[in-house]
């Protein structure tokens, strides 16, 4: 190198970025401490590309040496930084892919998925049917008046269909819902004119003893249709595309007669069994019909709870119980199991 | 409801198969709760031959005998005397463990020490009808050894039936056999009744009083004099065993037996001990008792409906009769009463008093017919007793009637079913359907509803009797008319399952536990009392609280697991809490989650335990992920948390949570071994600060300048402290703080740490100076040295 050569402010700033770019890209690729041993002595030594660098700054013009060197001093400092984190991360233990082979077959490193509840995750998927068939979702009180929970739906004090649930009252006057369809006079009142779909979902409460099909806290999911010409033909449909959505497409509707102090006329509804296909089978009882849920075209004195005339309106209720669904979906064999929340359970769903 | 299908099909003309009956009880709304079929349910009564009897030494009329059920093989068998058996016949035998039809366990037993290996079976034991003596005795040698099913035809079926509540005329076998003739298009037999009346009219012998004809509508009574108390025939009894009841004498049976068969209840009262030939139903004085036949004696506050005599009360109306008037072996004439009592009346007396619901109360409180059911109940009754028991019935029975009940008339339109149910229906099916069940029906389809149909009471009732009898699987299928409607989830339910899913994905388990816990769990959380919402008739007081926190569930999971050999732990749970706020419940959507142990299940490299800013850091990310920026923690105390490892979460001012260490005592408590942290935040808060749709901000071209400060300082300041004070100080400038470091111990002094910041700058116009970075960062150490006392560390 020529001693007199004059180097421009330019030539040398251009020097440093490509110095720059050198090292970050060599101590990235780095795979070992030795290696960035190495690079340190290439870059920063006492023979290294910084420090040949630095001798250039005396050959730039000398109004412009400050500026010149304030730039190499920071390439300096930066190369320092990159080496020093590449240590950091190096010393960690981050494995770099080396020479040499790894053993490909150790599990790898995680934690456990997480699982969602097959409860929460039979209800969702029930909502998400009868949302896309045009309900929407809201949620109502588990501590709720004697009116709303019995009252409204046409089941006053002393009705014979008051021993039909054995309540749980609460000091202060409540009751706790017996069942989701408590949230059908709210709906409508809320709502106002019809059409109405409306669904809601979750827990209800009776105070039966525990058994392998009975929990006192347990989950149902509850849907209304109101118009001008609901029918119970529109109900039969709703229902099917719901169950089929559920259970797959071959599953079959049987509607039979029932009672409900809410509901004229009623149905008791059964699908093919999904086990046995209708064939027979123990979770069937060999009928090759299971029993889901119970519906029905709405009650005059319902409509007029929820503020609706019912000569002018009317409408379809059905009420389906979640934890019987999730059973019959999963096959489990005992309702308890759902509330154990033992591991090897909540894993498998 | 036990029903054996034979008796049931004699109401029915022409008899149907039983498949035809099965199929038509589906179509009434009758549940079958349980279904019999005795031929299957008998294969194992065999025939065995009586070889020796002889009288058992000590018992009351008891006999042993040895019966021989298979050649050479003997059996050793107590009856009773109403087994009458002989020696050398053939009779069914029961071995011990046997489970008859009727709910009969037969036991190996002892009696006046005498071992019984099994029961010789009457067929009312077998729960069939019986045939001739009630004994089915065979006297060919070669039915030894054989099952009674392939010697004989046993055409019997029961079925156990639930009546829905609407439907108390479901409540009897003609009730039933009138639907199933209804569905099948078959005809109604009913039974014939003729009575051989005396000349003494029932007027001249005992008058009737009605005190209130809100609570009772009428009263019928028959006088039947000089009868003969007794055991009942075998048609009876099997018959009243055949529905799950024991015999007890031929007139309580048969007023059993009409009851069933017409559902109307009956009493019959020992006439000579009534006082004063008077009836008044009444209610009861508050000062009066009253023994009834179970021996419950009754007291008069509650003044419930009573049947009394001119002095006393001799029946609790519509529920049990009294001890003193009822029929014994020595009764000769009987008043036999048939009446209608208020449902509601009926309801209220049995919840006033220790009595429990019988047959004849569960009809009453349902609705009984006054008219026609009553009255043929009567007469049936009557003249059964006079055919069974003897004794001649009074000229025409007393009958008060003070407060009528009407049939009920009620418009149908065709347009209206049709349009109810979906599909056409004309004018003549539904008069078809509605004349089936009798009721009367016009061509235009004004239709009167006979009175034991206590469920009609609107149009739509009768809606629901045509869609029953054309069938519910003739309604199509038909996709909904009408206007669309946009479905859609409300924004906490769309903010749950958002909520759900992050901490499914972030490796937690959804656990869902009861909502309601016993007082001391919901206090390890939440130690004020006054406002649990309590349960005033829990079976349990492990259930008696809805609870108010999901902690003490999610520390349930975690000591379960902890059992069952897990080490390392995460649960979530999404659920409402509930307390009272001025006497209201209010129910608050929270979502809570706990974790402990690795922070891998599956690591062989290298690992760490989950410890406070590891769940604090899954809180974050919760936050962040929901859109909820800009949350601080502050240091807290907290029931259930461990004190210095606490701290609330919030947006502003408003309280989101809390995320902490859960309080050992908690934990060594369930014999948890591992350090649990837990959060639990309010879903409703968290909504209303969430943030919507995000607006695009664009992206910085510049590029960040980014410089590392390390100071030492007192321990005692907060991080948080220190973090927004270098960000007042950096301004606009200073993009991000990022903690990279702390560290307490060697070289450091006791009581100080050393916390290292990254900082980074940018200005998203132009590339920043060295100069002007270095200058802020030489502001913001100093700006550290002064306020808190920090030392660059080098």
């Amino acid at each position: 190198m020529e001693k007199n050569i004059v180097r421009s402010v330019d030539e040398v700033k251009g020097s440093v970025s490509d110095l720059l770019e050198e090292a970050g890209r060599e101590v990235l690729l780095a795979a070992t401490l030795e290696r960035l041993d190495q690079l340190k002595t290439e870059f920063l030594g006492r023979n290294g590309k910084v420090t040949g660098l630095a001798r250039t700054v005396g050959e730039v013009p000398a109004e412009q040496r400050r500026s010149v060197g304030q730039a190499v001093n920071e390439a300096k400092r930066k190369v320092e930084e990159l080496l020093a984190d590449r240590r950091t991360s190096l010393s960690h233990g981050e494995q770099e892919p080396a020479e040499g082979r790894i053993d490909v077959t150790l599990p790898g490193l995680r934690r456990q998925s997480g699982h969602i509840h097959p409860i929460t995750a039979t209800m969702e998927q029930m909502k998400e049917i009868l949302i896309g068939l045009g309900f929407s979702y809201d949620d109502y009180p588990e501590v709720e008046t004697e009116y709303y929970n019995f009252d409204a739906l046409n089941t006053p004090k002393w009705h014979p269909a008051r021993d039909m649930h054995d309540s749980f009252y609460t000091t202060d006057g409540h009751v706790l819902r017996t069942h989701t369809s408590a949230f059908q006079a709210r709906v409508m009142r809320a709502h106002g004119e019809p059409p109405i779909k409306a669904i809601t979902s979750g827990r209800c409460y009776r105070n039966d003893d525990i058994d392998a099909s009975h929990l006192p806290v347990f989950h149902q999911l509850d849907g209304i249709s109101v118009g001008r010409e609901i029918s119970f033909a529109d109900l039969k449909w709703t229902l099917f595309e719901l169950m089929r959505l559920l259970f797959g497409e071959q599953t079959q509707l049987r509607f039979r007669p029932s009672y409900f102090p809410f509901t004229t006329p009623s149905a008791e509804v059964d699908v093919s069994c999904i086990i046995c296909k209708g064939a027979g089978c123990s979770v069937c009882s060999q009928t090759g019909w299971l029993e889901v849920l119970g519906c029905g075209m709405m009650r005059p004195e319902v409509l007029i709870a929820g503020g609706l005339d019912p000569s002018i309106y009317q409408g379809f209720a059905f009420g389906i119980g979640v934890d019987r669904i999730t059973m019959l979906r999963h096959q489990i064999d005992d309702i308890r199991r759902l509330v154990s929340n033992e591991e090897p359970f909540l894993r498998q769903f | 409801m036990l029903v054996n299908t034979t008796w049931l099909l004699e109401y029915l003309q022409p008899p149907c198969s039983e498949k035809d009956l099965l199929r038509a009880l589906a179509s009434t709304g009758l549940e079958i709760e349980a279904y019999h079929s005795l031929a299957q349910e008998l294969e194992s009564i065999a025939v065995g031959f009586i070889r020796e009897k002889s009288p058992l030494p000590g018992s009351n009329g008891m006999y042993l005998c040895r019966a021989e059920i298979q050649s050479g093989e003997m059996l050793q068998v107590v009856c009773a005397s109403e087994h009458p058996v002989e020696v050398g016949w053939g009779v069914p035998i029961a071995r011990g463990g046997t489970k008859l039809p009727t709910g009969i366990q037969i036991k190996n037993e002892r009696f006046h020490g005498v071992s019984s290996e099994g029961m010789i079976c009457l067929d009312s034991e077998l729960g069939i009808l019986a045939r001739g003596s009630g004994l089915q005795v065979f006297h060919d040698e070669s039915a030894m050894g054989r099952r009674l099913v392939d010697l004989i035809e046993i055409p019997d079926s029961v079925l156990d039936l639930k009546a829905p509540p609407n439907r108390p005329d479901l409540l009897s076998l003609i009730g039933i056999a009138r639907e199933v003739a209804a569905i099948l298009g078959l005809s109604l037999k009913l039974p014939v009744t003729s009575i051989q009346e005396s000349n003494e009219t029932t007027a001249q012998q005992v008058g009737v009083e009605i005190e209130d004809g809100a609570l009772c509508r009428r009263y019928m009574c028959r006088l039947i004099k000089g009868v003969s108390i007794s055991k009942s025939p075998t048609w009876l009894s099997s018959r009243i065993r055949s529905a799950g009841s024991n015999p007890i004498n031929n007139v309580v049976d048969i007023t059993n037996f009409v009851m069933r068969e017409w559902g109307q209840p009956l009493h019959a009262f020992d006439f000579k001990t009534l006082r004063g030939a008077r009836i008044i139903t009444r209610r009861m004085l508050p000062t009066e008792r009253l023994e009834l036949l179970n021996g419950t004696v009754i007291s008069g506050e509650t003044q419930p409906l009573v049947i009394a005599d001119a002095e006393r009360p001799i029946a609790l109306a519509g529920i049990m009769g009294g001890k003193e008037t009822q029929i014994n072996d020595g009764t000769q004439d009987i008043l036999l009463e048939a009446a209608y009592f208020d449902p509601i009346q009926i309801k209220k007396s049995l919840a006033a008093l220790p009595v429990e619901s019988t047959d004849a109360s569960y009809r009453f409180e349902r609705g009984m017919d006054p008219n026609l059911t009553l009255e043929r109940a009567l007469d049936r009754a009557a003249a059964l007793i006079a055919e069974v028991a003897g004794g001649t019935v009074a000229k025409a029975p007393v009958d008060v009637y003070v407060n009528r009940m009407e049939p009920r008339q009620f418009q149908l339109t065709s347009r209206r079913v049709s349009s109810y149910l979906g599909k056409p229906v004309d004018e003549s099916t539904i008069q078809d359907c509605l004349q089936r069940l009798e009721m009367k029906c016009s061509t235009d389809l004004l239709v009167e509803v006979p009175t034991w149909r206590v469920d009609v009471n609107d149009p739509v009732a009768l809606i629901e009797d045509v869609a029953r009898l054309t069938g519910y699987d003739q309604i199509p299928l038909a996709s909904p008319l009408g206007a669309l409607t946009a479905g859609k989830r409300n924004s906490l339910d769309a903010l749950r399952r958002r909520v759900t899913l992050f901490l499914a994905n972030t490796g937690f388990l959804e656990s869902r536990n009861l909502t309601l816990e016993s007082p001391e769990l919901v206090s390890q959380f939440s130690p004020e009392t006054k406002d649990n919402i309590t349960l005033v008739n829990s079976m349990k007081e492990d259930m008696s609280v809805l609870r108010k926190s999901l902690l003490p569930g999610l520390l349930e999971t975690v000591a379960r697991n902890a059992r069952r050999e897990a080490e390392n732990f995460r649960y979530f749970e999404l659920d409402r809490t509930f307390y009272l706020a001025d006497g209201e419940p209010v129910e608050t959507w929270v979502v809570a989650a706990v974790a402990g142990g690795l922070t891998r299940d599956i690591d062989w490299s290298s690992n760490t335990k989950i410890s406070f800013f590891h769940v604090k850091g899954i809180a974050e990310g919760l936050m962040e992920a929901m859109g909820i920026s800009g949350i601080t923690f502050r240091p807290a105390n907290r029931t259930g948390f461990m004190e210095g490892h606490t701290a609330e979460v919030l947006h502003g001012d408003k309280l989101l949570g809390v995320v902490g260490a859960i309080d050992r005592a908690l934990l060594s408590s369930r014999k948890i071994k591992t350090s649990i942290y837990g959060f639990e935040f309010n879903l409703q808060n968290m909504l209303e600060v969430a943030s919507g749709v995000q607006t695009f901000k664009s992206l910085s071209r510049t590029p960040a300048v980014v410089r590392d400060i390390a100071v030492v300082l007192d321990s005692s300041i907060m991080y948080a402290d220190l973090d927004n004070r270098i960000r007042e100080v950096g301004g606009g400038l200073l993009e991000q703080v990022q903690c990279i470091d702390v560290y307490e111990g060697e070289p450091i002094q006791d009581g100080k740490r050393s916390i290292s910041f990254r900082l980074r700058f940018r200005d998203p116009q132009r590339t920043l100076s060295t100069e002007e970075v270095s200058e802020t960062v030489e502001r913001i150490v100093g700006a550290l040295k002064e306020e808190y006392d920090a030392k660059l560390r080098e």
